[in-house]
């Protein structure tokens, strides 16, 4: 399970750097939720994750999540160390930041929809926790 | 896996440009911390404070964090941590830190130090000593400077 876990995280990052947002949400339930409390901000469900996808859109459009390294919390949770860079849309500032997203998989595949991963992302200029589930393949 | 347990102690603190109060003293945004932090923290986790005049001070669990933060940060209005280095030790990490603050009623940003023991268990963080002082916290664990 831990190793699944491990994939589905970077499924769901290749998702994002892709603006793939059915692969994104292939990965998630459907009480996903993205959180991200240095910022206080939060984007629930998949219209949450549209909005979320919007708002990085809107703020670099070249935005990109590189993976550094993913590892696995026992069963239920991962971490994600991740660099993330971006040139901004209106100052074309190229920015960058460091990130450790937190990803709770609370029961995996095992259970019926509505089966939840938190990712929570600290550290960095777009800090956020952010929820997600696997696909109940 | 002592690299590891560097990665995950430094990866969870807070960027240097980001301000500590409103992240713990909201109860918004408190509440979404807690949400992310609690599935790395084990059942035991404790915060302790050494050092201080009356002794050591513990706060226990999730909602013993958030109160650790609340009495530490109750002088400040702003409040930002740096970290100089990180140093293996195993199953703790000890990161040595530069605080800036603001402190209510202040003008200026002030800088301080203090260190961070952290002692990590099957993949998750069990405690967390603070020092006030880098000095103290070598001493602590023997490497005295």
């Amino acid at each position: 399970m831990s190793q699944e876990n491990v994939e589905t995280v970077r499924r769901a990052i290749a998702a994002i750097n892709a603006r793939d947002i059915d692969a994104y949400l292939a990965c998630c339930t459907e009480n996903v939720e993205l959180l991200m409390p240095l910022v206080g901000a939060e984007y629930l469900g998949a219209d949450g994750i549209r909005r979320f996808l919007t708002d990085i859109e809107d703020i670099g459009p070249d935005f990109r999540i590189e993976v550094q390294r993913v590892q696995a919390i026992g069963d239920t949770n991962a971490l994600a160390f991740v660099r993330s860079k971006s040139t901004g849309r209106a100052s074309g500032i190229v920015t960058g930041a460091e990130s450790t997203n937190v990803y709770d998989f609370i029961d995996g595949h095992l259970l019926a929809p509505g089966v939840a991963i938190v990712i929570g992302i600290f550290r960095g200029l777009c800090s956020l926790v952010h929820s997600a589930a696997p696909a109940l393949d | 896996m002592s690299q590891e347990n560097v990665e995950l102690v430094s990866g969870l603190l807070p960027a240097p440009d980001v301000d500590f109060v409103p992240l713990f003293r909201e109860d918004g945004r408190a509440a979404m911390s807690a949400e992310v932090i609690a599935p790395l923290l084990s059942r035991e986790f404790t915060v302790a404070i050494r050092g201080l005049p009356e002794g050591e001070k513990t706060y226990t669990g999730l909602l013993g964090l958030r109160e650790f933060w609340l009495d530490w940060l109750a002088p400040w209005t702003t409040y930002r941590q740096e970290v100089e280095r990180a140093i293996d030790l195993g199953d703790r990490v000890l990161l040595i830190i530069h605080d800036f603050g603001r402190s209510k009623g202040g003008t200026h940003e002030v800088k301080g130090e203090t260190a961070g023991l952290w002692t990590v268990r099957d993949g998750k963080i069990a405690r967390a000593e603070f020092y006030l002082s880098h000095a103290d916290a070598l001493k602590a664990v023997g490497l005295e400077e």
